[in-house]
Order: C-alpha cells, then structure tokens, then sequence
C-alpha cells in the first residue's frame, strides 16, 4: 500500500467517524480498486456498509478483510454485528466467538460475543462474555450498557440498573445508556421515570428515532392512567346525575362519595407525569382521541391493553458501535 | 429517398450506441450532408473533431461545406435547427456540452466568409408557428427565459451572485436582510440602534434546498470576498495538521477583508466533541472556537457564514453568543423558486409548451435536487422514446409530469429526524422555526 493510499484510508476512517458512510464507502471502493489486498481497507468498508444498513455487503467486505489477514479479530466482530441484524444470531455466535479467540485481550471481542450470544438467546455465554469485557475495561461506558443489556435480557433488573447507572458515572450523556435506563425503568412498572430517561436520551440524540418512538410509548401509557381515571369520574358523574334524575338520591350520594378520592388519584396520576413529558402530553392524547372518538371508553381501555402487551420499547443497535469499534 | 432516410435513421441510432466509432459518425456526416441536413451534419463533424482535432476528412467535409452553403441550404437548416439538435445525444448532468453544439475548442481552418445575403427575418416570421415556445405562462405569452436578466435561480458559479438571482424564498431573504445585510450596509444606523455584526449565521434545512448558493448569494450582496471551507477541504486537513490550516484559513480571510467565510457542511467540521473519539478532529473544532472568538473580539470585515444539514450534530459550543449564535431555516424551495428551478434546469434542453406552473404546483416538498432529477428522468425518457420510435421529439410537459410520478422526494428522512428534535431537542427554542414549519406542515 502506498502511502497515498494509506492517506485515503485515513481520511475514510475519519469519514465514519463523522458518519459520513456513503462517501466513505464511495472513496474506500476506489481505494481498494487499486489495492484490493488491503485488509484495513476492507474492514472500513464493512464499517461503512454497516453504516449505511447494507448488512449483506458488510458480511463480505468483512469476510474479505479475514481471509487477507487471518490474525485480526476486527473483520469478525464486523461480520458478526452484521449477522446479528441480519437475524442469523447463531451464526453471529461463530464469528464472535473466533473474533474472540484472535483478540482475547481485547474488551470489544468480548462485547461483540456477549451481543451475539443475547440475540441467540444463550446467556449464560453471554454473561460470561459481559463479565471478561468488565474485567478488561472498566472505564468504558460501552461495556457498562452491554453489561447491562445482558443482565436485563437475563431478567436481572437490578444489576441491569447498576450497570446503567455505571456507564452513565462515567459518560452522562451516553444516550445509549439512558434508553436502556428507560427499558429498565418499564421492567420495573416505573411508567415516569421511563419517560424521564427516554426523554433525556432522545433530547441527547435526536436523530436517533428509537429514542423518540420509547419516549413517546412510555408518556402515552402514564397519560392513558390518567386518562381513565378521569373517564371514569366522568361516568360516575353521568350516573349520579341519571340516579338522581330517577329518584335515587341515596344511591347517587352514596356513588358521590367516590368522586373525592377518585380526583385525589387523578391528580396524583397527572403529577406523576415527568414535567419534561406533560408538553406531550396533548399531542399524544390528541392522536389516541382522534383514532378512538366513536368508541371512546372502549377503545381507550384497547388501546392501553395493547400498549402494555404489545409494544416494548425499542432498544437500538447503537451498542454494536461497541462490538466495531471506531476506525483503527 | 426514403431508403436514404432509413439508412440515415439506423445510422443515427448506430451512432447513439457507438458514440466513440468516428468512421461511423463520419458517414453519417457525409450521408446527412447529401439528404440535406447539413446542420445535424456539422453536428456530428464537430463531435469528430473534438475527439480527433487532426481528423483531415472531417476538416475538409466542413471547409466544403462552409463554401458550398446556400441560402436555401440554411433556410432547411433553421427549420431542421431544433430536430437537429435533439437528434444529437444528450448530453449527461455535467458533461461538456460540446457533443450536442458547434464545434468548439479544436482550431478551425480558416473558410473564406459567404456575404451575409440571406433575410433572417423573413425566415423568422415563416417559422413562427412551427416551433412551439419552450416555455408558456399562465398569460398565454410564451417566455423563453431570455429578458435582460437571467432567470436561472441556483447557478452558484455566476459570478456576481446576489440575493436577487435567487428566485421566491421570499421570507429567507427577508430575514438575511433584517438579521445581517441591513446592519452591515447601515453602520451609523447599526451604531445608532447598537445592532452588533458580532458572530456568525448558520443556515440549515434539508439538503438540496439551496443553502450554498443563498450563502454565495449574501457574500455577493456585500461586495466581500468568497472563501469557502468545505467538508472535503475539511477531511485534507484532518489528515494533516488541522489547527495550523484552519488558523491559516482565517488568517487569509482577515488580510484580504472584507471577507466572508463559508464554512460548508459545518457539522462536519464543527461536530460534538462528546461525539468524536479522535483527538486531531476534536483539536480541530477547538481551533475553530478560537477562531471564531477572534473574529468577534476584532476582526472587522471578516464575516462568518456556515450551513449544514444536520445543526443538532454542532458541537454546542459553536452556537454560543459572538459565535455562529444566529440561524436560519432555509426550507424546501417555494412555488416561484420550483418554478425557477425547472426553468434552469431546462434551458438548454430540447423542450417545448412546458407550464412551468402547473409543474412547480406538482412537486411541493421536492428539493431543488429532486427537481433537478425530474428534468433527468424526463429527458430520459424523452430520449428513449425516440430511439424507439426512430422519431426525434421534444420534452413535453406530459415527459415531465411522468418523471414527477416516478420521482419521489428525497426529504424525508430529513424530516423525520427534524421531527425528533422539534419534540424533544427544543428546550432553548433554538428550533422554534422549525417547530412551526412543522406544525403548518401537520408533521408535528
């Protein structure tokens, strides 16, 4: 490789660094179209293809990369970030579990192991995988939130906390960490501090629409606790009206009674709702009533059911960034 | 004749495919020369020649040519100019125009000039008809597009460029006026109401939508120089030592002052330090924040000007008070900037009774771009058909209208992540504009 060529992997590298995939993958063919015995070369590429989503040429670039340098971990643990998105978990275990024999030492190899063996579902590798990265990088916030990652798949929600918590001491603004925070929080049945922490991870990072999407999950099921309380305050209302009208006032009274605690519950459930969260709060009740206006109690009640039982909040790839690795 | 016309035909689709075989080329010259169309033959001549400058059979075709010219010769011409000429091979987006025009570049031998006896006039009023206008406003009165003033809207390598050369946007340059020109062409009036010129503007929007060219357009309105940094420039100095280079850049701007300094894709340049793992890039943004404090604390005559796609990347620093503190949403083009945009983008097009209007109502939300691959997809298919049907047409509207069909915008990922920061990256209010525009838009 000459040392032009050497300049231009440079300035690719920098090009991924600033996220800039497509022209990095642009300049990086042009490069290795001159010098395709370039194993760096080839793993920027496969960094870049990862970039831009195009998994299936991530995996070749990056098997390319391993078979012109058969000593590096780093086209491995490529392919097996590119496999886990591709839904091929096991064979993402495989290619793991070589980056990991090639570059023991080396706390990415061990988080790539431990995202892969997640997604296979075998947790005891990757709590062990989790445990090897703590013990070879404790100062990195990225171990932390993987750490973490694991031990909440393996439904240990406190240790999942503590890890979080971890990767936040050292890097507060680690959106990544925030999100699983979040995650955690809902585990938990803590609907606002869910909220709390999507909110700050999507305020952190913007542009990453995972945080948005959970951010928006968790408010819509604090709002639709508070929602219902106050339907049904509403139906009690209606119904004493209708008892008293009937000539019931007895009974009417004796249902006016409930009224009190029931705002008391209400207001307490609106000021459960982080402050952050409550300018949100219109907009997604908005949405829900406008869906739901025929059909209001019912499909409000529908509504929450699937809220709960259907969507989970999303937890992005961002910490693959961990398993690759920036551009060395 | 009609054999000749088919032997013509098949050369000319013969040519299109091999457009590098000159003996080919130069048969149908001589073919075209003897059916009678001699422009189209000039045409391909002058094509040969590009590519052999030397070439002694097509340098003798044209010198007989040129001495053999009658005035009926260029009356069949005039009529035969616009087929002539579409008939050429489309030139692609950014190649040379020269293949589809007279032969340029290459040293002609000298031909002794005919006497100019020919009554162009009287050829006009007879062709009056026969052509229709390339462009037709709602009045009715065909526009060319060739008033006084060019109405190109987005050609940044004018030079000259100014506000005025950018059409619609009327509100974007109502605001640079208020914000910065104003201040800066009124100094006793600035002093007066202690406007300060302190800090720099930042332009952001979609990409495509004419950041750049507005930012040419401004440095243009105040007579300055024009240095402009841009993200490849930004990557060269990454590689080598960035601070000194970035120090040099403002150094340059302050000797030749008034300067302005456009700062291109500054989210590259100027990106989260918490975001950047390498410390060359992060030295880098710091430099910039000195040089930007420098600017502020003295440096008169030197203005600041940066726009990027992506303002929630910058590092937070650079939005600070005397830095790039002022911004500016710069939205998807507007009815009149659309229409401007087609109009440029098909002005050296074979097109004929294009509603310039009713296209620039089809593509709200498109950026200039997107218009720009309209115009593409309509010559292409433009073309297409008449490889096919052996019958050399125009661009019509109907071309256009089906590229627009095909064409999807591009800014949709753009505003779904705008989306994101709107709702929850808005806390100071930095992006109320783009708030409203998205709740106008129903986005929101």
């Amino acid at each position: 490789m000459t040392s032009e060529q050497g300049v231009e992997l440079n300035r690719a590298s920098l090009m991924i660094e600033l996220g800039r995939h497509g022209e990095a993958a642009r300049l990086l063919s042009a490069v290795l179209a001159a010098d395709p015995e370039s194993s760096r070369g080839w793993c920027l590429l496969s960094r870049a293809h990862l970039g831009n989503g195009e998994l299936a040429a991530a995996v070749s670039a990056g098997n390319r990369a391993s078979a012109l340098d058969p000593t590096s971990d780093w086209p491995h643990r490529l392919v097996s970030t590119a496999l886990i998105s591709l839904d091929r978990s096991g064979d993402a275990v495989a290619a793991a579990l070589q980056a990991r024999r090639l570059g023991p030492h080396f706390w990415r190899s061990h988080v790539c192991l431990a995202q892969a063996a997640t997604a296979d579902g075998r947790f005891e590798l990757a709590t062990e995988a989790a445990q090897a990265a703590l013990a070879l990088a404790p100062e990195q916030a990225d171990v932390h939130v993987t750490a973490g990652k694991v031990a909440l798949s393996c439904g240990d929600v406190t240790e999942a906390r503590l890890r979080q918590e971890a990767a936040l001491a050292i890097d507060p603004s680690h959106s990544g960490a925030l999100n699983e925070l979040g995650r955690v929080s809902l585990r938990s049945r803590d609907a606002a501090a869910a909220a709390q922490h999507f909110l700050r991870a999507a305020s952190i990072s913007p542009q990453n629409g995972v945080f948005g999407r959970n951010s928006e999950l968790a408010v819509r099921r604090l709002a639709l606790r508070a929602v219902g309380g106050i339907l049904l305050a509403l139906a009690l209302l209606a119904a004493i009206a209708a008892l008293t009208a009937a000539g019931h006032p007895a009974i009417a009274a004796g249902l006016g009674l409930t009224e009190a605690p029931l705002a008391v519950w209400i207001a307490v459930r609106i000021r459960a709702v982080p402050k952050p969260a409550r300018r949100h709060l219109p907009r997604l009740l908005a949405g829900r009533w406008r869906l739901a206006w025929p059909l209001t109690p019912i499909a409000m009640t529908r509504a929450a059911a699937f809220d709960r039982g259907q969507k989970n909040p999303e937890c992005p790839q961002d910490g693959n960034a961990a398993a690759v690795g920036s551009c060395r | 004749m009609d054999d000749q016309h088919a032997v013509i035909a098949s050369l000319r689709n013969a040519v299109s495919a091999l457009p590098d075989d000159l003996a080919l080329r130069m048969h149908l010259a001589r073919l075209l020369l003897t059916a009678g169309y001699p422009d189209e033959a000039v045409t391909h001549l002058g094509a040969i020649l590009q590519a052999d400058p030397a070439n002694s059979d097509a340098l003798t075709l044209l010198a007989s040519r040129h001495a053999g010219a009658s005035p009926a010769a260029e009356a069949g011409a005039a009529t035969g100019a616009s087929a002539a000429t579409a008939a050429s091979p489309a030139p692609a987006a950014g190649a040379a125009p020269a293949a589809g025009q007279a032969p340029a570049g290459p040293a002609q031998p000298a031909v002794p000039r005919q006497p100019d006896a020919f009554d162009w006039a009287e050829a006009e009023a007879e062709l009056s008809d026969v052509l229709p206008p390339m462009f037709i406003t709602p009045e009715g009165a065909s526009a060319d597009g060739e008033s006084g003033r060019p109405a190109s809207a987005f050609d940044a390598e004018r030079p000259g460029l100014v506000l005025a050369d950018v059409a619609g946007m009327a509100e974007v340059k109502a605001r640079l006026e208020s914000a910065f020109l104003a201040p800066m062409r009124n100094p006793e009036l600035r002093k007066l109401y202690g406007k300060s010129l302190r800090g720099g503007l930042l332009l952001y929007g979609p990409p495509g939508c004419g950041k750049t060219f507005i930012a040419r357009a401004v440095a243009g309105e105040l007579g300055a120089r024009f240095m402009a940094v841009s993200f490849a420039d930004v990557v060269d100095m990454y590689v080598g030592s960035s601070e000194r280079n970035i120090h040099e850049i403002f150094e340059t701007a302050r000797e030749n002052s008034p300067c302005v300094i456009f700062l291109d894709e500054v989210d590259a340049i100027g990106q989260k330090r918490s975001q950047l793992r390498s410390t060359p890039m992060r030295s880098a943004v710091n430099q910039l924040l000195l040089e930007l404090d420098d600017v502020t604390n003295g440096n008169d005559g030197v203005f600041v000007l940066a726009a990027t796609n992506h303002p929630w990347d910058i590092d937070s620093a650079l939005r600070r008070p005397g830095r790039l503190d002022r911004t500016l949403l710069v939205l998807p083009p507007d009815q009149e900037a659309r229409a401007a945009v087609f109009r440029y983008h098909l002005r050296d097009r074979p097109v004929a009774g294009i509603q310039l209007a009713a296209l620039a109502g089809r593509t709200d939300g498109y950026s200039a771009a997107d218009i720009a691959h309209i115009c593409e997809s309509a010559a292409e298919l433009a073309l297409l058909d008449s490889a096919r049907t052996g019958q050399v047409r125009m661009i019509g509207q109907d071309d256009l209208l089906a590229a627009v069909g095909q064409v999807r915008p591009s800014l949709g990922p753009w505003f779904e992540s705008a989306r994101n920061v709107a709702l929850f990256a808005n806390d100071g209010g930095s992006y109320d504009d783009l708030a409203a525009y998205l709740k106008k838009r129903k986005m929101l």
